[in-house]
């Protein structure tokens, strides 16, 4: 799905192949795992986004050091990177990660939206717009953001994740609460916590239940 | 102030220290401006966590053998039970309010000692990727 929005470009072979291996293999977590599964399945005869060797390289390289905790060094190469390559949403998710982890809002705001102008469907920008939007309260447009997420990519876990955590802390729904771990625990295989908490949560449903039938 | 022995005294003085504070913040948490009475309510919460702390830290009997020391703390645990509970029910009060739109500092304190002592249900963060290694 997201592979559509660059049918303008198209990449030769390849190159394609590197993006596919790219995409699969160099996530860290669920939603990269499912940013690869999407990308295979929106292959064929479609059109693809033409990332430049240096491009892959520099953001690659950019990665790696965020991965290894070097946010300061990440940020400037994420920032010297999307001076040369702008229309790349992964970037700009970065730098709101880092922004967001140095607790100024304001800038990862800024960066994800910088991420949705340029894809308004990108799971991972969205994912981050829910968490800035129930940080500062507001449950419901977080409720949205992470809802559009899903809608877009049913495979990112991560935004089912959320909308459990969201659902039942912050909007007391543990029955939708329970739904979204359920979900995302299908997605994800084997999560203990959640299985806990998934557990916890049938027998609240449950008693809640049996609760509102007494009632009636 | 701390609890010393012999601890039924020095919990009758505690106590009604306690009581006095309680009737104040109670008053103000019926204040019924949203603000004063999240602050209030958690404030009431954290003079019960305080209070069963302190019973559990308090200055044990000097005459005891191990055995009769276990024996004592099991008894001390049931007496702060419901204190510890009195505290998780404020701060559940508060955090209850989230869903009515209210999650001001004291809602998010709130939350931050139910994740401390419930962590089970409540220390639940968001996720988020730790580096997002697609382009796009």
């Amino acid at each position: 799905m997201l592979l559509r929005r660059f049918s303008k470009l198209f990449l030769p072979v390849p190159a394609l192949v590197l993006v596919l291996v790219l995409a699969g293999c160099a996530s860290s977590g669920p939603t990269s795992t499912s940013a690869g599964s999407s990308a295979a399945s929106g292959g064929g005869d479609e059109g693809m986004p033409v990332a430049p060797a240096a491009a892959l390289t520099m953001f690659e390289q950019a990665s790696a050091i965020m991965a290894a905790g070097d946010y300061l060094d990440a940020e400037l190469r994420f920032k010297e990177f999307l001076l040369r390559y702008p229309a790349y949403p992964g970037a700009h998710v970065n730098l709101a990660i880092i922004h967001a982890n140095n607790d100024n809002d304001e800038a990862a705001r800024e960066s994800v939206a910088a991420a949705l102008a340029i894809n308004p469907d990108y799971a991972p920008a969205l994912n981050q717009k829910g968490m800035l939007l129930r940080r500062n309260g507001n449950f419901l447009e977080a409720e949205a953001a992470y809802l559009k997420a899903v809608t877009a990519n049913p495979d990112y876990a991560l935004a089912h994740y959320n909308l459990g955590v969201l659902n039942e802390l912050y909007l007391q729904r543990l029955d939708v609460a329970l739904q979204h771990f359920e979900l995302y625990q299908g997605l994800v295989g084997d999560d203990k916590q959640v299985e806990k908490w998934i557990a916890d949560l049938r027998r609240r449903v449950a008693a809640n239940q049996r609760t509102a039938n007494v009632a009636d | 102030m701390k609890l010393t022995q012999p601890l039924a005294d020095s919990m009758k003085l505690k106590r009604s220290l306690m009581e006095d504070v309680i009737e104040v913040y109670t008053d103000a948490a019926d204040y019924g401006v949203a603000e004063v009475t999240t602050a209030a309510t958690f404030r009431l919460g954290e003079v019960y966590q305080q209070f069963s702390s302190d019973l559990y830290d308090s200055e044990r009997p000097a005459e005891l053998d191990e055995a009769a020391l276990g024996q004592y703390e099991l008894l001390l645990e049931e007496q702060v039970f419901p204190f510890e509970e009195k505290a998780i029910d404020l701060y559940k009060a508060n955090a209850d309010r989230a869903a009515d739109g209210v999650y001001d500092e004291w809602v998010i304190k709130s939350f931050e000692r139910l994740a401390e002592l419930m962590p089970a249900r409540y220390a639940k963060m968001e996720r988020s990727e730790n580096v997002v290694t697609a382009l796009f």
